[in-house]
């Protein structure tokens, strides 16, 4: 009997970004955890009668046999739900908080690069949405930001200050997203009380200059707490001020921002109307 | 030095593709190097990697999946010469019809092909008729000024229908949800179409939708035609459950009773193959068997 020549492998994943194609397919990204994002087409996924199309929507967390295709897209096999995260889809906080993190995730991903973190943080994050208080909402993003920069490599420096490698004293310092970390405020003997921002590029004029932001000792205290404690079961027993969650998650923010090279997100836009419909 | 890439650059494999490891340089590419070492493999396994040079890099964009995600640039109708997807000594005239099917949606540079000829062979009054059909969608078209419907006139026929139910709005995504919900014949009510759904993985959010026509129309209801029920009608995917919510959040204060289609399994599906979100729900709304 002759082969058909074609290769399979399979993979778990979770769907990170899914669009139609044609008339009832379905291109889907998938992060996987031995191959990074894989692209793979959902053949009549969108039809009624489809035996995939119920298992490649968004978020999901599933099993599959993917064939592979001549290019990096290929082709789902078959294709079994390992976590459907069901509660996301009965609540619109969960779920746009879930698509942001889905969304970052897949901009700091890569195809044919296996990263084990990030898979693991997506997997964990989307679980928390689900089953932590609302109230906790905040502080999970914040978790799941910072935890993802170190995932990626590229943990901020919060204890010695970028430019001049001095520890840190306690108290209020600036962040710069451009340079990856704290900078020590300047002494009160020194003129400037304001770090010099950092451009682009050099040889471009100063409207290209990255701000640095003004960081309070508290909030430089919780993000060194999340980067000590990465496990979100006991970082969530912490009772932090809401106004050090959201200087935290301005500054992971900006780095995250930095680091894409854009600006706010798909998810985080929306996130801003619901925000404000719910208030 | 080639500005982006480094000793420690992901490439796949020497003298095939790689990724840039900058994110705004994220693109496929392929790289040529100089040396001897013609070994195929990670890069990384390269113990003489430093000996390598690259000497040129083409940029991919085409090929990647990846690119599929990124809204298509306007493809310009080239009047004379055909691209490279249309045949050599095609005459102008049939190649700008091929280049203008090929824009459509679904349509291949094959099936373009095929129905160009098609039109070749036509006859002149169904070719006329055919082109004023087209040139007719875009003068005369308009959105219902009620419901966002497509229609003809400042307000659609189901809106003047003086027979339909006024108090049910059935809200959908896209005109053709009305067509599908008129095939059915068991619906009487009024429709609002949104023209889209919430999805936050691709930025669409509620202030981009006619959602505030929807909740103006509700607020500005004459006293005899109230509306008591509002179905929301949206796909059954992340992005229209995400807007069912939204839609329930912002109408049920207003005192009005919103409804959502009900989802479960298909006729004629197998149930081994059914998802667990859809079996959840076929079993939250099972009915008695009468």
């Amino acid at each position: 009997m002759r082969s058909s020549g074609r290769r399979y492998f399979n993979t778990e994943g979770i769907v990170v970004r899914a669009r139609d194609l044609g008339e009832a397919d379905r291109i889907i990204i998938l992060l996987t955890p031995n191959r990074g994002l894989v692209s793979a087409v959902a053949r009549s996924a969108r039809r009624t009668k489809s035996r995939t199309g119920g298992h490649v929507d968004l978020l999901r967390h599933i099993t599959a046999q993917i064939s592979e295709g001549r290019s990096d897209l290929h082709t789902i096999s078959q294709v079994e739900t390992i976590n459907a995260h069901l509660p996301l889809r009965n609540d619109l906080d969960r779920l746009t908080l879930a698509s942001h993190f889905a969304e970052i995730t897949e901009r700091f991903g890569l195809p044919n690069a296996a990263n084990l973190s990030l898979f693991t943080l997506l997997k964990d994050a989307l679980t928390y949405t689900e089953t932590t208080p609302k109230p906790t909402l905040p502080l999970l993003r914040l978790w799941h930001e910072s935890t993802l920069l170190t995932a990626v490599g590229l943990q901020p420096q919060l204890h010695r200050c970028v430019r001049t490698n001095v520890e840190i004293p306690p108290g209020d310092h600036f962040f710069s997203p451009a340079e990856g970390g704290i900078i020590k405020r300047p002494d009160k003997a020194d003129n400037s009380s304001t770090p010099d921002p950092v451009s682009f590029d050099s040889s471009e004029d100063d409207s290209q200059a990255i701000p640095i932001i003004p960081v309070p000792l508290n909030t430089i205290k919780l993000l060194r707490h999340i980067a000590r404690i990465p496990d979100w079961g006991r970082l969530a027993k912490l009772r932090a001020d809401t106004r050090d969650i959201d200087g935290g998650l301005k500054v992971i923010g900006a780095m995250l921002r930095y680091q894409q090279e854009r600006g706010v997100g798909r998810a985080e836009r929306v996130m801003g109307e619901v925000g404000n419909s719910s208030g | 030095m080639v500005k982006g890439l480094t000793n420690t650059t992901p490439l796949a494999e020497w003298g095939q593709e790689g990724i840039l490891p900058s994110p705004a340089q994220r693109e496929r590419v392929r790289v040529r190097v100089t040396g001897e070492d013609k070994r195929a493999g990670p890069a990384e396994h390269h113990t003489s990697f430093p000996s390598f040079k690259i000497i040129s890099i083409i940029v991919l964009n085409t090929i990647s999946p990846m690119s599929a995600f990124r809204p298509d640039p306007p493809r310009p109708i080239t009047p004379v010469a055909p691209d490279s997807y249309t045949p050599r000594g095609v005459a102008a005239p049939v190649a700008r019809v091929i280049e203008a099917f090929r824009r459509l949606p679904g349509i291949g540079p094959k099936s373009a092909q095929r129905l160009a000829y098609h039109l070749v062979r036509m006859p002149e009054a169904e070719a006329e008729e055919l082109a004023e059909a087209i040139t007719g969608v875009k003068l005369r078209i308009k959105l219902c000024t009620v419901c966002a419907d497509i229609t003809e006139q400042p307000t659609c026929h189901i809106c003047q229908d003086p027979n339909r139910d006024r108090s049910v709005i059935c809200v959908v995504e896209e005109p053709l949800d009305v067509t599908a919900l008129e095939r059915t014949r068991a619906y009487n009510g009024l429709y609002h179409v949104l023209h889209g759904a919430i999805s936050p993985t691709s930025g669409i959010a509620a202030s981009d939708l006619k959602i505030k026509e929807l909740l103006q129309r509700l607020q500005n209801q004459q006293p005899s035609e109230e509306v008591t029920e509002v179905i929301v009608a949206t796909n059954t995917n992340l992005d229209g459950e995400a807007t069912a919510m939204y839609l329930q959040r912002a109408i049920t204060p207003a005192g009005i009773k919103v409804t959502r289609l009900a989802r479960g399994l298909p006729s004629g599906t197998d149930i081994e193959y059914a998802d667990d979100a859809t079996l959840a729900h076929s079993l939250e709304s099972r009915a008695e068997i009468q």
